[in-house]
């Protein structure tokens, strides 16, 4: 009975309901989306302008390799977050380090890692890379997915985790066709100091650091 | 890259598959730390398991404590490390004194499309064992591309020498047997170098004389045409990764390590990609990423003191369970 007497109201008032939802729901993922592009927009920057270095670098003709490698390390001091990386990449064994140690930690590990992802991307000569898009990971932590074009190395899927630091995002991990160089470097550091202590990874580091680039290939590992 | 089946013939290859299987069976402890099945990635969750593998290594066992256990969770992979590395480095010096000069010869002689000719051959014939897992892992959308590969390169490619079916966008698809089993659940077991044929897990190991019987038309070939096909295919290979070999020997801290880790990375990836899972699902990520108790880490100076006096087990569980905090936190 009370459906028939206000009839007019509710059919009125599901309208307006029908209406309102049909709104929200349209809005929802765009704003949804927008909030994720908001924060994807810096990161993709930031890997854009990089890769975009990178390339030039690889492009640039007449430099040496060694000359091509000292740049790009030159562009990771910029890009990475030592500091987060080397507590992530030590975990648990952190807690190992005093505090000088610590500080050595970081700065040897940048050299480390600059030194790697110089000598790794030197190669990528004639490659061109392609930022396809970015994800925004749990904590807001955002992956931008980068693939290669070109050379030998085409199609391959390299991926930058990357976190918002004190002052912009940086790069705390590259995954190289699913294979989290974070995760990798976790697992070397991890036997180092289980068989010989804080101060033995230290030292093997160093070493590594101390050797010259472009030494020639070592047949014994 | 596509799956090397071992030639395993009759007998003998029941025999050593049976035996296969028995050790994933008897390694309980160990499989229940299958990184790909979803539900074992809390890692904090077996640390018996942990202390087991721990105390199993030897070299490592001399080291106090958590040190041994590796810290991306709290799973040893690699319970049977010594003898892995044993294996490992017999296998280094084969590749240093044998593989890799002759591969160098290899590269020099012969020019850069002729690699490609052969990896197109090898292909081709490794394509049925490929097929025949898309088949076993029920993805019929592959096993019709991988069909089409098998048909077309065959014909217009010149018995595979030449991929047109690339140029004809069928995308290459990748399967073989121990991603055919640790799809349908099989766990990885732990980790074995195989040697000569490096890396694997006991899953793998299996896996590899499962995939010897998709090449079955080996076996009508005399022996020597197998090793030269083989042969030139892995050599080949090799000629096309000198430098990243190198780079990696030369790079890594621990070499061993460095491949142990990106091998295992790498088939859980496929195996997930195989079972439609992805690593966010399990919230491996969490692990690699986030350790929340860096965020308090300098009010914590008495705690580095007494560090040397064997406080980790004081330590230990603090990772964890903020960890875990966190985690629902976010």
């Amino acid at each position: 009975m009370a459906s028939r007497v206000h009839g007019g109201d509710l059919r009125r008032s599901l309208q307006r309901g029908i209406f309102v939802s049909l709104v929200v729901c349209w809005m929802a993922p765009a704003g949804l989306a927008q909030v994720a592009d908001d924060l994807t927009a810096r990161p993709l920057e930031v890997v854009e302008t990089t890769v975009g270095e990178v390339i030039e670098i690889l492009g640039t003709p007449g430099l040496t390799n060694a000359e091509r490698r000292a740049r790009i390390e030159k562009i990771a001091f910029g890009v990475f977050d030592f500091t987060t990386l080397s507590k992530l990449v030590l975990a648990r064994n952190w807690k190992r380090l005093d505090k000088t140690q610590r500080q050595e930690f970081i700065v040897e590990f940048k050299k480390y890692l600059s030194r790697n992802y110089g000598s790794r991307l030197g190669r990528y000569e004639k490659a061109d890379v392609e930022v396809l898009g970015a994800r925004v990971e749990p904590r807001k932590d955002v992956t931008v997915f980068t693939q290669v074009a070109g050379s030998e190395f085409n199609g391959i899927e390299m991926n930058y985790r990357m976190r918002l630091g004190k002052s912009d995002w940086k790069v705390i991990d590259i995954v190289i066709e699913g294979v989290s160089m974070l995760a990798n470097f976790r697992a070397q550091f991890s036997e180092v100091i289980g068989r010989e202590g804080p101060e033995g990874l230290l030292e093997a580091i160093r070493k590594r650091n101390s050797e010259p680039v472009n030494s020639e290939p070592v047949e014994e590992s | 890259m596509a799956a090397r089946g071992l030639r395993a013939t009759g007998a003998v290859g029941a025999w050593l598959l049976g035996w296969g299987l028995l050790l994933v069976l008897v390694t309980p402890s160990l499989a229940a730390e299958n990184q790909s099945s979803p539900g074992d990635s809390s890692s904090a969750g077996s640390p018996v398991a942990a202390v087991e593998a721990a105390a199993s290594v030897p070299s490592s066992a001399s080291v106090p404590s958590s040190a041994s256990v590796p810290s991306s969770g709290e799973k040893s992979p690699d319970p049977w490390q010594k003898m892995n590395r044993a294996i490992f480095n017999f296998n280094e010096v084969t590749d240093v004194y044998v593989l890799a000069p002759t591969a160098r010869g290899w590269a020099f002689i012969t020019p850069h499309f002729f690699h490609v000719a052969i990896r197109n051959f090898n292909d081709l014939i490794l394509m049925p064992t490929i097929l025949f897992n898309d088949v076993l892992q029920l993805e019929g959308e592959h096993a019709m591309q991988d069909l089409g590969r098998l048909m077309f390169n065959a014909s217009f490619g010149l018995l595979g020498l030449i991929d047109v079916a690339t140029y004809m966008g069928i995308p290459q698809n990748d399967a073989d047997f121990g991603q055919t089993l640790g799809y349908w659940g099989v766990p990885s077991g732990p980790y074995l170098v195989l040697p000569l044929f490096g890396p694997s897990t006991v899953r793998g190991g299996v896996g590899r004389l499962g995939d010897g019987a998709g090449t079955f038309y080996f076996s009508y070939l005399p022996i020597w045409a197998t090793f030269l096909v083989r042969g030139v295919d892995i050599i080949s290979w090799r000629s096309e990764h000198l430098e990243d070999v190198d780079l990696s020997r030369r790079e890594s801290l621990d070499y061993y390590v460095f491949m142990r880790d990106a091998y295992l990375q790498l088939r859980r990836i496929k195996v997930d990609e195989a079972r439609g899972v992805s690593s966010e699902a399990t919230g491996e990520d969490d692990d690699l990423y986030f350790y929340d108790e860096f965020d308090d880490d300098e009010p914590e100076e008495d705690d580095l003191e007494t560090e040397g006096q064997g406080s980790e087990s004081r330590g230990e569980p603090s990772p964890a369970s903020s960890e875990s905090a966190g985690k629902h936190g976010s």
